[in-house]
């Protein structure tokens, strides 16, 4: 018969899974208790963009009730309409505001919470106490980025949700806010969690390289921003680029030829797609020259945007226009491979993390 | 000349006063042992007297007259904290720039000379010393300035027993040959009793004892008797502390006038260990605490 | 009241009583070198990459901007051609932007980074128990470090601001004028004055913050927060001061292609307006001189814009009808501009007695 293993006072030892449990509850509690500042600090930033944007969004909901109610939507000329959408476009700030804040949040989320996190430790030799402890340097970190990841993951997430139900109405009445736009694009709550677990990652990493807080936090703003600012100006829009659909039957009203980089509004093209590139062709198909399109596009402008005008001058003189975009279907799988690639890269970093807090000096 | 006085001295954080009622007046020319238990006051009192610290109540004055933390204070008043904070990222050498730098007066050639002979390299960072060589290094920063106090918060902790004993050797080759006072603080009684000539005593943020080493210890004696009579003897006594072991008892009494030894009783002089120890063991006792004090105790008190 | 100098021993231990103001202003120049050079350098390179970006780009957009010029497009409206072919060229770059935005956040990164840290690093490390009972006061020590930082950023600052706004975005206010202007709320910001103004107050601001929170990371984030807000309110207020002491005039031609309500552009040649001027707000007066209303305007708009400049003329003449703009003229630019860097530095001011007397009673403990 075998004998349940009792403690020093006397008491049944709990099983693996409870004293597992147990050790990673008390590790929370010591995350919450040294970085409690931290997540308070960023609750206070999460509600104050959440209240902007709620109050932004009432205000937005109304008077896209409006639009709608004057059936603008469906294209009918009525004086209200470009009032509103003039509106709408002066609306913006201080979304504009919230927008850049989660633009940048991922900076903000590396400098103020990863940054600290493993350079503070050893800058003020607390470390000393804390690698000294019963408890594993790689647990530690784990535990500490973990509960530090999961909250801005879900800060992330809620935020990014919320401006997407602001900047829907935007969408529709066609002022700009589309979802394919990069700045637009790393702020879906999909990205926005990946791009907050990889800046705590990242930061995290840098602080023991760099080992100094104040020196960690700004290697950190510059590694992490320019990453932010290279996929905004050009990572999303090379992502994007990927296998396009090409269609010719997309007028070209205003939008000319070369790079194009804009929602299809309404008529341009299917609802919610983006619009990459655009070029003619002739008879036998041959690409025109710049200056062969821009005889074409004066043509075409003498039409004064008639669909039906358009459509003859091109047949007319045997030229297709044609355009490359991204379908509105296409956008949750870019969004899922962006997202997992920002995850994975958070995996790695915060592995090597450990691997180099394991042997710290 | 008085090299630290405090009149009423009282520092509160928050709710909690860290010291209180500190009334005292150390002449120029001593070695003072500050001494107390963890949370005494000690650290907060050598913060007023160098002007770290602002005193809620009472005041404080360094040398004379001069305001403490005055610039004509800390002229002549060096100072060396507890952990000696250094800047981490500069070299020693920048280090002792920072010092020249700051103050009016550095002796450079002596500075760069004794941190020479502890074999410190002048072009590593501070960060890179061992703790013993980042003290001995904030050491001789103050010692460069040739002050006429020299305050030290527990200088000995991070120092190997070698590097303590040269410490000591030098604080009294100051204090002798060119009339330094020096305050510092320690836990270690043992190495205070071979350098120190003036003690005081801090508890719970007041002053237990405070006076001249010899003098505190004339004024104790131990008596050892039987167990059984020692009610009977502490009557006559003013007694500081008891220690009872194997039907003997050892009385820590304290005395103005010469005393009269009962019969089957030894009575012999109080080592400063003991009798700093068995203050500490009792925050609740006071001794002399200054000169006002002296007639409260003699009113009321211990006399 | 310093005691009389006397000699003590060797020489070096003189009390150096006669050390002459340069002497003492030497020496402490070189305990805030060695303190922070690591920041110093920091400012610096970006200061170096700032102005390199500014320079290549102003390089790269020469070209276009000087066959704008040759082909005799300025004040001219863009049509289809080469002047459109350079403004075109030079709007659908975004490192303009960029820039703009990287300069608008230089005045935030030098307090959080430089500002934030100053004292609380001081406090938090635990150094100012050193630094502070040196024979220096601690006020003259904090500020004279606080003296050389902001010194050299403002003059960073003016020299960026005078490449980015005299410089480089004249181009786009001269090829992509009415809309590009230095009016506009990032070239107002950003001008020479205002930037080194704006990094001044930002540092003296922040370290007031580390005075108060004494802790680096914890300062550094409210400095961000604070500072990020002032940046941002400033942004928001602008249009509302530009009405401040605004001109208004009667636009008799030329009126089609003005919206009425908030402008925000330049006013171009055959308005009778001063060039540069800014336009602010237009509305419509009826024949009795009351502002007509939305909908009226907009009648009256859609009338003016199937018309030819003359013809609107006319048309308005003939209704008793009448546009009006409310404009700042570029004589007020520099006075604006005055303005509210008088108003900063005021609060700049306040935050250094505030720091001033914070540290003079802060325990250091």
């Amino acid at each position: 018969m075998t004998v349940a293993p009792t403690s020093a006072i006397g008491s049944a030892v709990p099983d693996t899974a409870t004293r597992y449990a147990r050790q990673w509850r008390r590790l929370a509690r010591v995350v919450w208790l040294q970085h409690r500042g931290a997540f308070i600090g960023m609750l206070v930033l999460y509600v104050a963009c959440a209240a902007t944007i709620l109050v932004g969004e009432g205000s937005a909901q109304s008077m896209f009730a409006r639009y709608v109610a004057d059936h603008c939507v469906t294209g009918a000329i009525r004086a209200a309409c470009p009032t509103i959408s003039n509106n709408f476009a002066n609306m913006k700030d201080p979304i504009s505001a919230v927008l850049f804040v989660l633009e940048i949040l991922p900076v903000i989320v590396g400098v103020f919470l990863g940054g600290p996190l493993v350079a503070r430790e050893i800058e003020s030799g607390t470390y000393r106490f804390t690698f000294s402890q019963a408890t594993s340097r790689t647990r530690y970190l784990v535990a500490a980025i973990a509960m530090l990841g999961a909250f801005v993951a879900v800060g992330g997430v809620v935020l990014g949700l919320l401006i997407a139900g602001w900047a829907h109405p935007f969408e529709v009445v066609g002022v700009g806010e589309s979802m394919w736009r990069p700045g637009n694009f790393v702020t879906s709550w999909w990205l926005l969690a990946g791009w907050s677990l990889l800046g705590l990652a990242v930061g995290a990493f840098i602080g023991t390289l760099v080992r100094r807080t104040v020196p960690a936090m700004a290697t950190t703003l510059v590694v992490v921003g320019g990453l932010v600012v290279a996929t905004i100006v050009v990572g999303v829009r090379q992502l994007i680029s990927i296998a396009p659909l090409v269609s010719n039957s997309i007028i070209p009203r205003g939008l000319g030829v070369g790079t194009i980089a804009l929602p299809a509004s309404r008529g341009d093209g299917p609802r919610g797609a983006w619009l990459l590139r655009a070029w003619m062709t002739g008879s036998h198909g041959v690409v025109l020259s710049p200056s062969q399109s821009s005889r074409v596009m004066a043509l075409l402008s003498v039409s004064k945007g008639s669909s039906v005008g358009a459509l003859h001058l091109l047949a007319l003189h045997h030229v297709s226009y044609w355009v490359s975009y991204q379908p509105a279907s296409c956008f949750a799988l870019f969004q899922g491979v962006a997202g997992a690639f920002l995850v994975l890269l958070a995996a790695i970093a915060t592995v090597i993390t450990a691997r180099r807090l394991r042997h710290l000096a | 000349m008085n090299v630290l006085e405090t009149f009423g001295l009282g520092v509160r954080y928050g709710q909690t006063w860290a010291v209180r009622d500190c009334t005292l007046a150390i002449p120029e020319g001593r070695i003072v042992a500050l001494v107390g238990s963890n949370g005494a006051g000690k650290t907060t009192l050598l913060h007023c007297a160098v002007g770290l610290t602002e005193a809620t109540c009472g005041m404080v004055s360094v040398l004379g007259d001069l305001p403490a933390g005055s610039i004509d204070a800390l002229d002549r008043v060096a100072f060396v904290a507890q952990d000696a904070p250094l800047y981490r990222h500069l070299s020693v050498h920048e280090m002792v720039e920072v010092a020249a730098n700051l103050n009016r007066r550095f002796d450079r050639p002596f500075a760069a000379g004794r941190l020479r002979s502890l074999d410190i390299p002048m072009k590593r960072r501070v960060g890179k010393l061992s703790g013993g060589q980042q003290a001995q290094l904030a050491l001789t920063l103050a010692l460069g300035r040739h002050p006429d106090l020299l305050i030290l918060d527990e200088p000995l902790a991070r120092l190997d027993p070698v590097a303590r004993h040269d410490v000591m050797a030098l604080v009294m080759t100051m204090a002798v040959e060119d009339g330094v006072s020096v305050i510092f603080s320690s836990h270690v009684v043992s190495e205070l009793e071979r350098v120190a000539d003036y003690l005081v005593l801090m508890a719970q943020g007041h002053l237990q004892l405070v006076g001249p080493i010899d003098g505190v210890l004339a004024e104790h004696a131990v008596l050892n008797g039987p167990a059984d009579e020692s009610e009977s003897v502490a009557e006559h006594f003013c007694v500081v502390h008891a220690e009872e072991a194997a039907r003997r008892v050892q009385l820590l009494v304290r005395h103005d006038q010469p005393i009269d030894t009962p019969r089957g009783w030894e009575a012999g002089a109080p080592t400063l260990d003991e009798l700093v120890l068995a203050y500490l063991r009792d925050p609740s006792l006071v001794g002399r605490s200054g000169p006002l004090a002296i007639a409260a105790t003699r009113a009321g008190g211990l006399a | 009241m310093m005691t009389t100098a006397h000699v003590v021993g060797p020489p070096h231990l003189r009390r150096l009583d006669e050390i002459s103001a340069r002497d003492a202003r030497r020496r402490l120049l070189r305990v805030a070198w060695l303190q922070h050079r690591g920041a110093c350098l920091v400012v610096l390179a970006v200061f170096a990459v700032l102005v390199i970006a500014i320079v290549l780009e102003r390089i790269r957009v020469d070209g276009s901007y000087a066959a704008f010029v040759a082909d005799g497009c300025v004040g001219r409206q863009l049509t289809p051609g080469t002047c459109n072919t350079a403004a075109l060229a030079l709007g659908g770059q975004s490192i303009f932007t960029t820039l703009g935005v990287a300069l608008s956040a230089l005045p935030l990164l030098v307090g959080v980074f430089v500002g934030a840290p100053l004292v609380s690093r001081e406090i938090e490390s635990g150094t100012s128990r050193f630094a502070w009972t040196q024979a220096t006061p601690r006020t003259r020590l904090v500020f004279a470090t606080l003296g050389v930082l902001a010194g050299g950023a403002a003059g960073m600052a003016a020299v960026v601001g005078l490449l980015f706004g005299g410089w480089y975005a004249h181009v786009y206010y001269v090829v992509l004028a009415p809309l590009d202007s230095q009016w506009q709320v990032t070239p107002f910001a950003t001008t020479w004055w205002l930037l080194s103004v704006w990094t001044v107050s930002a540092l003296v601001i922040s370290a007031l913050v580390g005075t108060i929170i004494r802790r680096t990371v914890a300062a550094m984030a409210a400095t961000a927060a604070l500072v990020g807000g002032l940046i941002y309110a400033g942004r928001v207020v602008l249009p509302e001061v530009l009405h401040v002491g605004a001109s208004t005039a009667r636009l008799h031609s030329a009126a089609e292609n003005l919206v009425v309500g908030t402008i925000s552009a330049q006013s171009q040649p055959g308005w009778h307006l001063p060039p540069g001027s800014w336009l602010l707000r237009s509305w419509m007066t009826g024949p009795d001189g009351r502002v007509l209303g939305r909908s009226a305007s907009v009648h009256v708009r859609n009338a003016l814009s199937a018309r030819t400049a003359s013809g609107a003329a006319r048309w308005l003449a003939v209704h008793h009808d009448a546009f009006w703009v409310s404009y700042q003229p570029p004589s007020h630019f520099w006075m604006l501009q005055g303005a509210e860097g008088v108003a900063l530095l005021a609060v700049a001011t306040l935050c250094v007695l505030a720091t001033a007397r914070m540290l003079k009673r802060r325990a250091a403990a």
